[in-house]
């Protein structure tokens, strides 16, 4: 029998006390009545007496203390001090609505009646099957992209058509880029297509069982890694059409400097060719005619310039369009390797590859794909991303933000989100941050301090708005790498 | 740990399931519930004799740390729990605090709690039964009322350990709460004069240390322990015991009223007539245990070890529901959550 008893409300927490041998876990849904509330912290009932109760217990230390109590009163010594109070935010409330023949229990947020009894009303942990159903969360008995933290526990799977906008994070080593590549794993069984924007070279081992066998995921995965020149295994170079850039980011790229004669005259190749293919060698001939180049100096700059860009083995003829429609229609994966790239390199990279999937997505050459952006500050100017967050999303481009400090994103990807999967985090400042949202308040985020690795809160379309408390599962038969290398082994 | 399986099994009798149970008031912000030993008191004032009250030898103490010697205290506390139909139910614990010779940090052995049902039914036998497995002798008193019966089983509970302590430890200073008093009914003077020998035996001293007394000077009609107030220091008096007016006999040993500190509390100290050590040395060695208030450390935790807190209490209550089968006649939470 469970033994839950409601002490009182503070604005709209719920005070629940329950005895030691009570299972109550952050996350757990308890139905007070009619109210849905949910475990967010949970601390000592703090009696009168306590203090005094322990001080008087360590008048002499435990160690230098033999007791004989009567066996069968043993157990409830010292449990009193042990009762403990859950602090359940209220959720909403539960309404039974006729259906059929019988009767329909709905989730209801809002709160606009408190009838509820101290001593009446009944408490129970609301079973995650029943919650999840009145949520109309669907989820296969087969879903293992995470556990739900409860002491009823239930599998959960991220379902892919309610991604839109999300964001996932968590201070470093909490398990947030192990979650989103678990969660690109599951897209790829989705058969959706996800472009990953990998910093840290994180993914790149994703399609191997181990160090020497592929895995299942193989066939769909792809690397395109800038400066090399050959393909190996899932990895191809990553190559840009020079006519796919900009003569401004070639420009920065090779550092020519703005209003420059050489870059009018690189100005005037781009315009010439405008809405033509032209490559290197188009270039070259262009410079090495004099009359288009008239001035030796400048000659001479651009033709160092062009020897730069064709060593750097970035520009070239790309089948990245082929490769995208290939896997869209498939499912799978690209991981834009951008680890041992520089700053200027990695903007021009993804500066290309957005606009591609633009250009696809406004064709309806593709329908919709996923993006995961890892520290998409690193490589996204602000106004790159809000320019992102308001178009993209209308072409069929959902993306995935991935940081371990929420701080460093616009305001805009907390106002448009959608989803949110947030790991632990110790920084007050960072969950304030989050809390910009609007998807959780600040006392259900403070929860977050307490999780272990691997631990998250979900909450959004993804959960039906409802805050889902998960544990991610692990991963078989994929090196999912990420962890840090030791300073001795 | 002393072998206490003799009075345990006599503690312990099961209550039929279903009774209604009357719980005690208890203030958890009192945070521990004094509970009043009436067995130790005596039973009426008793006069000592002043005439030459000038002559009463006066002492200075020095106090001296007893590094050498083993230190023993022991206390015992009872609280009615609460009521059932035709009787009580109580809790009893006693602690026993060592400072081993030649160290300084303590020991706890602490018995108890235990869970004590007194009923009007059954409290002779009990007391009878109790009282033949620590004396030894057969008793034909009748228990006294309820709540006093179950303070002579803390007492009786108490002199158990006393018994065992002062037969088990050698070369000990033995701190005892209360007096040497012999009182027919609760204390025989069998028992007392056993305990004293078996102290001397075993080359230890019993210190027996009341915080009050019924031992009142016949002029004045003053406390005894006035005597100390207008001295100055760490001090005692001694002699008291040979002034006694009345039923003299009952007073084993020797009568003093001390102060261990220079601000503490008098308090009357009853000391046997033949101690391995000096009386005048006994009492510089516990003014050397003194505390806050003049209080011997040993024993003032042996008293703060077993007395109960109301936390401890709330649990007991609920331990004697479910031990016995009880049904509570009141809401629990109104005590556990208090506005």
């Amino acid at each position: 029998m469970i033994r839950l008893y409601l002490l009182t409300k503070d604005e709209d927490d719920l005070w629940i006390v329950y005895s030691p041998e009570e299972k109550v876990k952050v996350g757990d849904s308890l139905q007070i009545g009619d109210i849905v509330a949910q475990v967010v912290d949970m601390r000592f009932a703090d009696l009168p007496g306590v203090l005094e109760h322990i001080l008087r217990k360590s008048l002499i230390p435990k160690s230098e203390t033999t007791e004989r109590v009567q066996p069968e009163i043993k157990n409830i010594l010292d449990s009193l001090i042990d009762q403990k109070v859950a602090v359940a935010k209220i959720r909403g409330r539960i309404v039974e609505e006729s259906h059929g023949s019988g009767i329909k229990r709905t989730f209801k947020t809002g709160l606009t009646e408190f009838d509820v009894s101290r001593s009446r009303s009944p408490i129970e942990v609301l079973s995650q099957d029943e919650l999840f159903e009145m949520l109309k969360i669907t989820s296969s008995k087969q879903a293992d992209f995470a556990e739900t933290i409860s002491s009823l526990p239930k599998g959960y799977d991220v379902p892919a058509e309610k991604l839109g906008i999300n964001l996932i994070t968590g201070m470093k080593g909490s398990g947030k880029s192990y979650s989103a590549k678990r969660l690109l794993l599951k897209l790829i069984e989705r058969g959706v297509l996800t472009i990953v924007f990998d910093v840290n070279g994180e993914y790149l081992n994703l399609w191997k069982r181990d160090e020497n066998t592929p895995n299942e995921y193989a066939p769909c995965l792809k690397i395109l890694t800038p400066h090399i020149r050959a393909p190996k295994g899932c990895e191809a170079p990553l190559l840009i059409p020079l006519n796919e850039i900009t003569y401004d980011e070639f420009a920065t790229h090779l550092n020519i400097t703005q209003g420059t004669p050489t870059y009018q005259c690189l100005m005037q190749f781009w315009k010439q060719r405008s809405g033509k293919q032209f490559d290197l060698n188009d270039l070259e001939d262009y410079v090495a005619d004099r009359n288009n180049v008239q001035n030796e100096a400048v000659q001479m700059a651009l033709q160092g310039r062009v020897d730069s860009a064709r060593a750097s083995g970035l520009f070239g003829p790309s089948s990245l369009t082929e490769l995208i429609k290939n896997l869209h229609e498939s499912g799978g994966a690209i991981i834009v390797n951008l680890a041992r790239v520089n700053p200027w390199e990695r903007g021009i990279i993804v500066e290309f590859i957005l606009r591609k999937l633009s250009d696809l997505g406004e064709s309806k050459t593709i329908r919709a794909v996923s993006l995961f952006l890892e520290e998409a500050q690193l490589y996204m100017e602000t106004k790159s991303i809000v320019n992102m967050l308001t178009r993209m999303r209308h072409v069929g481009v959902f993306p995935t933000f991935i940081t371990n400090d929420p701080r460093t994103l616009p305001d805009e990807v907390f106002t448009l989100l959608d989803n949110l999967l947030v790991f632990m985090f110790r920084n007050e400042e960072e969950l304030k941050h989050l809390a910009k949202s609007g998807l959780i308040d600040m006392r259900s985020l403070g929860a977050l301090k307490n999780l272990e690795p691997k631990q998250c809160l979900a909450v959004g379309n993804i959960t039906s708005n409802y805050p889902i408390f998960l544990e991610v599962d692990p991963q078989a038969g994929v090196m999912m790498g990420g962890e840090s290398r030791r300073l001795i082994p | 740990m002393i072998d206490i399986d003799p009075i345990e099994s006599i503690l312990s009798s099961k209550l039929s399931a279903g009774a209604p149970f009357h719980p005690s008031e208890v203030l958890l912000e009192e945070g521990f519930v004094s509970s009043q030993k009436s067995t130790d008191l005596e039973e009426g004032e008793t006069f000592v004799e002043e005439q030459s009250q000038m002559g009463i030898p006066k002492k200075s103490l020095t106090p001296r740390y007893p590094k050498a010697i083993q230190v023993i205290a022991i206390d015992s506390t009872s609280f009615v729990l609460g009521h059932i139909p035709d009787g009580v139910l109580g809790a009893i614990r006693a602690s026993i605090v060592t400072k081993p010779a030649n160290e300084s940090k303590r020991r706890l052995s602490r018995y108890g709690p235990h869970i004590v049902k007194v009923t009007e039914q059954e409290k002779d036998s009990f007391y009878q039964q109790f009282y033949r497995a620590v004396y030894g002798i057969e008793t034909r008193s009748s228990a006294p009322d309820l709540a006093a019966t179950l303070d002579q089983s803390r007492n009786l509970f108490e002199r158990y350990l006393q018994q065992k302590v002062v037969r088990e430890q050698k070369n000990s200073l033995i701190l005892l709460d209360g007096s040497l008093t012999a009182a027919a009914i609760v204390k025989p003077s069998s028992f007392v004069g056993r305990l004293l020998e078996d102290a001397a035996r075993n080359g230890s001293s019993i210190v027996a240390i009341s915080k009050t007394t019924r031992l009142v000077l016949e002029k004045s009609r003053r406390n005894i322990l006035s005597l100390v107030e207008d001295i100055h220091g760490p001090c005692s008096i001694g002699g008291l015991g040979k002034r006694i007016k009345q039923n003299q006999d009952r007073y084993l040993g020797e009568i003093y009223v001390a102060r261990f500190t220079p601000f503490g509390e008098p308090f009357r100290v009853d000391l046997p007539e033949d101690t391995p050590i000096p009386h005048d040395e006994i009492l510089n060695l516990v003014s050397g245990l003194a505390g806050d208030y003049g209080y011997p450390e040993e024993l003032r935790l042996a008293h703060m070890t077993c007395v109960l807190s109301a936390i401890e209490i709330l649990e007991l209550q609920s331990a004697a529901i479910s031990l016995h089968g009880l049904i509570m006649r009141e809401e629990p939470r109104t005590k556990l959550f208090p506005l």
